[in-house]
């Protein structure tokens, strides 16, 4: 059976889904089908698009309470569970906390099975973990449509599906002294770096946490330890000029 | 999950620059997918200076390239290809138009990229022949996956606007002239 692999542009970046062990007329539907769970993702937690659930949130939500959709409501849920579990260093209310919103992530209340309410004005910034949400939700449609080997890749935040590991090469920013090659199988993979030249990747069985995580060891590495070992996942920390270390 | 990390030390190269570079749909695999069961006729044309110039002026992105790869689908759509620089080098991309000139769909075709000290592969690769069987990391292939901070597609959502333009000011207003 032939390995299929498409790409779009989603998610502000590109997102490529690969699947092996179908006929490809399967495939392709498949594909189709999780091409659209990323793209609902975009459509209800986009930060830039005025007409995204999310933004319909930052402008009413303290002011009254608003039902969303389950999958919005579910990432706003593990966004509060690794706030909690980080002491804050995961805060997605804290981009734009310059712009005269003044609460933070305790301020975000989730009440019944749906419905939210921020308890001051807020400007909830999903970008750091919804990526990786949608990258699960592609994982798990794969999956429930029977496929056992397959790959999302979402500009870097990525997810393996099966048991055959696959390869990844680790990109850092600036000069190194090392090249980093991971393998996985059936766990997820997820990078971000700054401008002050630190790279940090953490694998994590589902891939919001692996893309969450890397916010929470950005801010504090040797804290992050904690958390990290409190959701199974491990993470890789490079500064530009040296090597990769791995963080225990 | 389970993982393994190997890390491989560069002794010669200031920065490593691993390559990716994926085909994933060939031009009819992109027009069978987008226009299933449509007959798909080869329309290129050149823009003219004077159509460039209210294209660039209608979609704000500068392009210098006149080649129009479009063909005309027998339901009335549009299948244009075109490229776009990532980050380093080039994207080949596809879209699909409806008769209305809607959006419907966007493909990737070919995409590669390469990082940081933007070294060729060969070059790069050889680096690591003395380390290869010590470190067990096989670079015989071209590495199908990397991992880092997030790229940007806003060179293809340029890309696109331009194409949106290309189609209200040249291909409707021909073919409903």
């Amino acid at each position: 059976m032939p390995t299929v692999e498409r790409a779009r542009p989603l998610l502000g970046t590109v997102v490529a889904i690969r699947v092996e062990g179908c006929s490809p007329i399967r495939a392709h539907r498949v594909i189709d089908a999780a091409f659209a769970d990323v793209a609902l993702i975009q459509r209800l937690m986009s930060f830039q698009d005025a007409d995204s659930e999310l933004s319909r949130l930052n402008r009413q939500a303290a002011y009254r309470l608003l039902s969303v959709h389950p999958h919005t409501f579910a990432v706003l849920r593990w966004s509060l569970a690794i706030a909690a579990a980080s002491c804050g260093s995961f805060d997605v209310s804290a981009a734009h906390r310059a712009c005269g919103a003044i609460g933070d992530w305790r301020d975000i209340a989730l009440l019944g099975p749906r419905a939210v309410r921020f308890r001051r004005p807020l400007l909830v910034d999903l970008s750091g973990i919804a990526k990786g949400y949608a990258v699960d939700l592609a994982i798990a449609g794969l999956r429930a449509h029977g496929v056992r080997r397959a790959l999302v890749n979402a500009g870097g935040d990525l997810r393996v599906l099966g048991p055959d590991a696959e390869r990844i090469a680790l990109r850092s920013h600036g000069q190194s002294t090392q090249l980093a090659m991971l393998e996985l199988a059936n766990g997820a993979l997820a990078t971000s770096d700054t401008h002050s030249g630190v790279t940090v990747s953490v694998m994590a069985r589902r891939c919001l946490v692996a893309d969450a995580l890397t916010k929470v060891v950005m801010a504090d590495h040797r804290a992050a330890v904690r958390v990290l070992r409190g959701f199974g996942a491990r993470a890789l920390r490079h500064q530009s000029g040296g090597g990769w270390q791995e963080l225990r | 999950m389970q993982t393994r990390v190997m890390l491989v030390p560069l002794t010669y190269l200031a920065a490593a620059a691993p390559v990716h570079a994926a085909v994933y749909l060939t031009v009819a695999q992109a027009q069978t997918l987008m226009f299933p069961g449509a007959t798909l006729t080869p329309d290129f044309r050149q823009l003219s200076a004077e159509q460039r110039q209210a294209v660039e002026q209608d979609s704000g992105v500068h392009s210098s390239a006149n080649e129009l790869q479009v063909w005309r689908a027998s339901d009335g759509g549009w299948f244009i290809l075109d490229q776009v620089i990532g980050k380093h080098s080039p994207i080949r991309y596809a879209v699909a138009l409806d008769a209305q000139g809607a959006l419907r769909q966007i493909e990737i075709l070919e995409y590669s990229e390469s990082y940081g000290g933007e070294v060729r592969l060969p070059a790069w690769r050889k680096q690591f022949v003395g380390k290869r069987r010590a470190d067990r990391v096989e670079l015989d292939q071209n590495i199908r996956n990397i991992s880092g901070a997030t790229l940007s597609c806003g060179h293809l959502t340029q890309g696109v606007r331009r194409l949106l333009s290309i189609h209200a000011l040249v291909l409707a207003a021909d073919a409903n002239g």
